[in-house]
């Protein structure tokens, strides 16, 4: 008889325990959901940074166009900022409703919010696709124009890569010990990695002359330089497409024996 | 057809120069002569028993190289003696491309060197090697890692470990000719033989272990041969008239001579075991000095043939006479060089005469030295250096010049006058 008392004298606290337990579970799964739609929301700004980038690449007369692009994922991340304070705010309402009506009626209103957001992320999904689509045209346009500048960038740096590659010669000749077993017929070549500050990060042998001593001179000679501190003038474009990586050919020209 | 050969060929350049993109490759043909320079770190371990640095001949030898640069010791920041020591950005800062390092153990009677040369800009050993010498013998262990040194860094196998012997004149006393044996540095100088009466023309035997020369001891010109080792001496000629220039053949079996017991000098070749005389040349003019070429089967020599002293050169075999020089009216006095793809004399230009060299299968010539009166030039065996005999302040002294003429000095001078200096082939020491 006595457990039994006891129990029913504990029915009403066990109830309360398992209702808060209910509710933190129930608060905790809210809040999770509510933190992965921030994930999601995410996307758009990853898109908008994209164009950013594009932008200094586009002439001066298509800002507008893609400005207005701006103003419009603008006005959609309000949108979507408004329609998450609303479902904010209904998810208060609804954990107050909770917390006097219980699970059955919850499940329902999970279920109106699931619908509610399959529509917005449709609704997102198809401002995106249509967004898409006028990207690529812009992108296509783009392109057209970007290779017609493409053609005389190519031009301009031919005639800078070579003045580039005339420093970067006699910076190396200057430090160029040929040694005296050096022969006409000798080659050796070598691969040179840059960074943008002109620093030599690496040099290797591609080539070997077949004379450790003539490989070495000219190993030596690189890496005496160290730094060819012209290149950092150098447009960044034509340091990527020909100095990040290039070749040395000695072959000594005017060896004596 | 030739115009539409044309068109797709300049179609398929511009095609190929378009979609082909060739990695940027920057040509470099020119190179500076400045001589490397290397930080030679006094060895660490034990001091020499004499005292005298092993760096120091290290130093010395390759400074006379030309084409190294020692650093002077008093700029270094540290005097590391292992590798795990080196802080490259000290050595790098002082503008050394190499390292030499080392140490010195003292075992009974012996030294036991070890040695490391490292790129100072790659930051990684080039070699490291050991070496266990006779104390005696610390200059030889010193000239050796000359060698090694200078072998890795140019290319060119070292000659500092060789000999040269030379003739010096005190011009007045007993014994006043000695001919003298020293390092290639000129130390370590010991007399081989001295004579009241004139002594010419030493020349090494290839295998370094013994040396022919010319002495007037009999009253007259005779040629003899002598043992380094033993310091045994033979006389192989005693003809009338002259006897001179001997030159070993390859093989050691063989000299060439000049003997004029005929009527005028005519070149002879003479088998050493036998006494085996042959008569080489046959005709009117003066022919001397002869020098074998490296594989046998030639000799060149000067003749006067042509109405002015030239060289030929002359099959063994064969006997067929081909001139080899046709610059100037004075070339006399050849020595062959080690590849036997040239040859050094003595070239008379603008009434001064140089020390010119003369590569035999273009025939062009490059003048060495400009003195007044350079003569008997004598190639290293390495072929990079040539020995010659000039005058320095009213004296005869020995000069040094490199083959390409880029470097130039003068040996120590000695109480005499010195004369004739012949280098030594590559020493077993």
């Amino acid at each position: 008889m006595l457990p039994y008392r006891l129990i029913k004298t504990y029915v009403i606290p066990i109830a309360v325990t398992l209702c808060i337990h209910g509710l933190l579970v129930a608060l905790l799964l809210n809040n999770w959901e509510f933190k992965t739609e921030k994930n999601i929301s995410v996307k758009p700004k990853f898109i908008e940074a994209k164009l950013v980038e594009l932008k200094p690449k586009s002439k001066p007369a298509e800002v507008k166009k893609s400005s207005k692009i701006i103003d419009l994922t603008l006005q959609k991340k309000r949108e979507e900022q408004k329609a998450r304070e609303a479902e904010n705010k209904k998810k208060a309402a609804i954990k107050k409703k909770e917390l006097e009506l219980k699970k059955l009626k919850d499940k329902q209103k999970a279920e109106e919010k699931a619908k509610q957001e399959k529509l917005l992320a449709e609704r997102e999904r198809q401002k995106k696709l249509e967004e898409q689509i006028e990207q690529q045209k812009k992108a296509e346009e783009e392109k057209k124009q970007l290779e017609k500048e493409k053609l005389q960038l190519e031009e301009a740096y031919a005639t800078e890569a070579q003045s580039y590659s005339a420093i970067i010669r006699s910076r190396i000749e200057q430090n160029w010990n040929k040694p005296p077993s050096a022969r006409k017929d000798m080659k050796c070549v070598l691969r040179i990695n840059l960074v943008p500050t002109g620093r030599v990060i690496s040099v290797t042998v591609l080539t070997s002359s077949g004379n450790d001593a003539f490989d070495r001179s000219a190993l030596q000679a690189v890496k005496q330089v160290e730094v060819f501190s012209e290149i950092k003038n150098m447009s960044i474009g034509l340091f990527e497409s020909q100095f990040r990586q290039f070749t040395l050919t000695f072959s000594p020209e005017d060896s004596r024996l | 057809m030739i115009v539409r050969f044309l068109n797709i060929f300049i179609f398929l350049s511009v095609f190929f120069s378009i979609v082909v993109y060739a990695e940027l490759n920057i040509e470099v043909t020119q190179g500076v002569e400045n001589p490397t320079p290397i930080a030679i770190v006094p060895f660490g371990g034990v001091l020499l028993e004499d005292k005298t640095s092993l760096s120091d001949i290290v130093s010395a030898d390759l400074l006379r190289s030309g084409l190294l640069q020692p650093i002077p010791r008093a700029d270094m920041l540290s005097l590391p003696s292992q590798t795990s020591d080196i802080i490259y950005r000290d050595w790098r800062i002082l503008g050394a491309n190499y390292l030499l390092i080392g140490n010195i153990k003292l075992e009974v009677g012996e030294y036991k060197l070890t040695y490391e040369l490292v790129d100072v800009l790659a930051q990684r050993l080039v070699f490291k090697k050991t070496l266990t010498v006779l104390n005696s013998k610390a200059r030889n262990a010193a000239h050796q890692i000359s060698d090694d040194v200078y072998e890795a860094i140019t290319g060119i196998r070292g000659a500092f470990n060789t000999q040269i012997i030379y003739v010096e004149d005190f011009g007045r006393g007993d014994k006043r000719y000695r001919l003298m044996k020293a390092d290639a540095d000129g130390a370590r100088e010991k007399v081989l033989f001295q004579s009241d009466q004139p002594l010419l023309s030493p020349t090494w035997s290839n295998d370094g272990t013994q040396v022919a020369y010319v002495s007037f001891e009999t009253t007259r010109p005779a040629i003899f041969r002598q043992n380094l080792i033993t310091g045994a001496r033979e006389q192989l000629t005693n003809f009338q008239g002259l006897n001179g220039a001997p030159s070993w053949s390859p093989d050691d079996k063989t000299l060439a001579l000049v003997l004029s017991k005929d009527g005028n000098p005519e070149i002879y070749l003479l088998e050493i075991a036998s006494k085996k005389l042959r008569r080489l040349t046959v005709n009117s003019a003066i022919d001397t000095e002869p020098n074998w070429n490296n594989d046998g089967t030639g000799i060149i020599f000067t003749s006067n043939r042509g109405g002015s002293p030239q060289i030929y050169q002359m099959g063994v075999a064969s006997g067929r006479v081909e001139r080899l020089t046709f610059d100037g009216n004075y070339n006399a006095r050849p020595r062959v060089s080690p590849d036997g793809k040239s040859f050094v004399m003595v070239h008379r230009h603008n009434d001064i005469f140089h020390i010119a060299w003369q590569d035999i299968a273009s025939g062009d010539i490059r003048i060495l030295t400009q003195t007044w009166l350079d003569e008997s030039p004598t190639i290293a065996p390495n072929g990079a250096l040539l020995l010659y005999a000039t005058q320095s302040n009213n004296k005869g002294v020995l000069a040094a010049v490199s083959l390409d003429a880029g470097v130039k000095y003068l040996l120590p001078s000695k109480k005499g006058n010195v004369r004739e200096p012949a280098w030594s082939p590559y020493l077993n020491q």
